[in-house]
């Protein structure tokens, strides 16, 4: 019996509502994966829309890494790994009626297991950015 | 002192003209009219004497050509001629301003947030910014035109006909007596819709449009602005509402199932003002101040979601249907390196 | 500064476009076919046909169960949608590329078969009859193939529908049984018109805590 692969993300300041121009720290990690299965990481801080629209999304931070990419001391891309990255002045986190717009790090990894073919795993870590709630009129 | 409606020569003294403003609306309005009804009538004629060759092609393009630059003339006298000229002496006097690398500067400073574009807005004459319309009736008027046009050629051509086939046969055939029986109601839709057309012109022409200025653009949450609005014609009005308005725009593409939504999730009346007259000597000028909620989101957009601020105004008049326009704001985030446009306000001139 | 610990899992409304955009939902069986029948059927026939039904009646995701029924069983397959992924996203599918897919693959299934133009619907049509390739669409109304299906809501299905939405995103159970059975009433066979709804039941209800009735 095989476990889908456990994707951690942890962010300096959990729970806590970011302001503009604030630094956010990550850390990633995977487990219950060999290394030799894992094809590539990718990690993003992004935004998405979500309510009764069709879903947009921005993407603020970006990096992918690859078993080729990595440095040959440490090709392992299980292992955990950091980044920072200074929070954007819009848009802010926004619970409203049909529109929420909410900000979060996603990990997605590509795992080939033997004779399957590539599989993706995403992991979110949500949070807020300056976060505001719905009018009251 | 009032000015001549009609005047066979206007003279310019400066920035005056010895004419009424009005004029080049009425004129462009009747001419266009005029291009339109001499397309429908030769239309009409073409139809009932089809000529041969290719003579036939050359009369039935310029004949089309008449209604649509006939069409054309009216949905832009009727809809955009003030717009228009707002427009062009905008792009005239802040063409100096233009500068694309303070646009993409702007978007990267502030992502998704609308960008108030410096080319196209206009100076306010009281206010630093006078606020584009977002919402007229483009669709409603080119409907009522077309209906118009279509029941007017419909109607000369079966009167045409019935003529041409009463002359032209015996009494007891049919062919000539089924034209007769449609005339009435075509000619009762042709007059119905010449009727709603009339009304639209008479609202077009006799009541100016709202003038909506603003001290700051862009605005930011917790901001109180000055607001000042001004409207000229000939009209009594029984009342005129100004709302604050946010609104969530949501909309769903699936295959062929398409919608979209709009949700206000605040409304606040910001004036109101009941059973007054505008007048040529007395327009209306007035000036109230604005409140944007302190804990309130910013304007926001995207491809398929936007929240939006407006100033909505709600007019009742005498004799005239409702009118209901809006006025679009940007709520910017505030943030600490803000360089708005209020720093770099520019000199108020008259449109 | 001081930083508030607040709560990172947003509100979350089970009836978001997220959770309930075509193909996004598990197919729910309505009790006329089973799925491996219906997989079973497209292997032995390679047929040209089509899934009629509904917005929102769960075409999508019965080509997506089949998809995952033919990869099991290691038949290629590809699902090809009218409009990109996303309908707004890609450009139209083009019958060059419908050519390529038909020649690859055992089994081309077309999600949205009607936002194509008149001609390349026709010129597929006739591509797949000429040269036997098996074609499977999904359409509001018949493209002129042999019916696979035509799905249709039951009460039933709708009220699996509504409570495998909220037990899905965790939500507590906000539209009832009864709601869904007013609603089922009021749009019948529109299941999308029907989660809107819901959504909409669901921010009432949970913005002011109490229970609000249908309007």
């Amino acid at each position: 019996m095989q476990f889908d692969p456990l994707i951690s993300i942890r962010l300096d300041l959990a729970d806590r509502e970011y302001q503009s121009g604030d630094i956010l720290e990550c850390e990633y990690q995977i487990d219950a994966v060999e290394s030799d299965e894992m094809h590539s990481v990718e990690a993003a801080v992004l935004w998405y829309t979500s309510g009764k629209g069709d879903e947009d999304q921005g993407i603020h931070y970006y990096q992918r890494e690859t078993r080729k990419s990595r440095h040959l001391d440490q090709p392992d891309l299980r292992v955990l790994t950091h980044f920072t990255t200074t929070l954007p002045n819009s848009p802010y986190s926004y619970e409203g009626t049909n529109l929420k717009i909410q900000w979060c790090v996603r990990v997605r990894i590509l795992v080939q297991r033997d004779g399957q073919t590539l599989r993706e795993y995403i992991h979110d870590q949500g949070f807020q950015l300056q976060r505001v709630p719905l009018l009251q009129s | 002192m009032s000015r001549q409606l009609i005047r066979i020569l206007g003279k310019k003294r400066g920035s005056r003209h010895s004419v009424s403003s009005k004029f080049g609306v009425i004129g462009n309005v009747a001419f266009s009219l005029t291009l339109l009804l001499l397309g429908l009538i030769s239309g009409v004629f073409f139809l009932l004497n089809l000529p041969s060759g290719a003579a036939s092609w050359l009369l039935g393009i310029v004949i089309l050509s008449f209604i649509g630059f006939g069409i054309q003339g009216l949905v832009t006298g009727l809809l955009g001629s003030r717009v228009g000229d707002g427009l062009r002496f905008s792009l005239t006097q802040n063409a100096h301003r233009f500068d694309l690398t303070q646009k993409s500067k702007a978007a990267r400073r502030l992502p998704n947030v609308p960008i108030i574009d410096t080319l196209l807005m206009s100076p306010g004459s009281t206010q630093p910014w006078r606020l584009p319309v977002t919402t007229g009736k483009p669709i409603e008027i080119i409907s009522v035109i077309a209906f118009f046009a279509t029941w007017t050629i419909v109607s000369l051509f079966l009167v045409g006909y019935s003529i041409n086939q009463y002359r032209t046969t015996n009494h007891s055939g049919w062919s000539w007596w089924l034209p007769m029986l449609s005339l009435l109601p075509s000619i009762g839709f042709a007059v119905w819709s010449g009727r709603m057309l009339a009304r639209e012109l008479k609202n077009q022409l006799n009541i100016d449009p709202l003038k909506v200025e603003v001290s700051h653009q862009p605005i930011y949450p917790g901001q109180t602005i000055d607001v000042a609005i001004s409207q000229g014609g000939a009209l009594y009005v029984r009342s005129l509402r100004l709302f604050l308005v946010c609104e969530e725009v949501t909309s769903y593409h699936q295959g062929t199932d398409v919608r979209t939504e709009t949700l206000e999730i605040l409304r606040e009346q910001v004036f109101v003002q009941r059973r007054f007259e505008i007048t040529s000597k007395l327009p209306l000028a007035e000036t109230f101040t604005v409140t944007i909620p302190p804990d309130a989101m910013h304007s926001f957009q995207s491809n398929f979601n936007c929240l939006q601020w407006r100033i909505v105004s709600v007019g009742r008049y005498r004799d005239y249907a409702e009118i209901r326009r809006g006025f679009s704001l940007v709520v910017h985030p505030p943030f600490g390196d803000a360089d708005d446009l209020n720093s770099s306000r520019g000199d108020s001139h008259a449109v | 500064m001081d930083r508030n610990q607040v709560s990172v899992r947003a509100s979350v409304n089970p009836f978001a476009t997220r959770w309930t955009k075509p193909g996004q939902m598990t197919f729910l069986p309505n009790g006329f076919t089973s799925l491996s029948e219906l997989a079973a059927q497209i292997v032995k026939d390679t047929p040209r046909c089509e899934i009629l039904g509904e917005h929102g009646v769960g075409k999508s995701s019965l080509l997506r169960a089949l998809q995952s029924r033919l990869d099991q069983q290691s038949i290629s397959n590809h699902l090809a949608y009218a409009c990109g992924e996303f309908p707004h996203d890609g450009p139209s599918l083009k019958f060059a590329t419908v050519k390529l897919l038909l020649r690859e693959s055992d089994v081309l299934f077309v999600d949205g078969f009607e936002q194509l133009s008149w001609w390349t619907r026709r010129r597929i049509i006739r591509y797949s009859e000429k040269y036997a390739h098996s074609l499977i669409i999904t359409c509001h109304q018949s493209q002129g193939l042999p019916c696979l299906v035509h799905l249709t809501a039951t009460e039933t299905l709708v009220l699996k529908l509504v409570h495998s939405l909220q037990q899905a995103q965790q939500a507590d159970e906000v539209v009832s049984v009864s709601d869904v059975r007013e609603l089922y009433q009021r749009f019948g066979n529109n299941v999308r018109e029907l989660l809107f709804t819901c959504y909409d039941l669901y921010e009432q209800r949970t913005a002011t805590g109490q229970k609000t009735s249908l309007q």
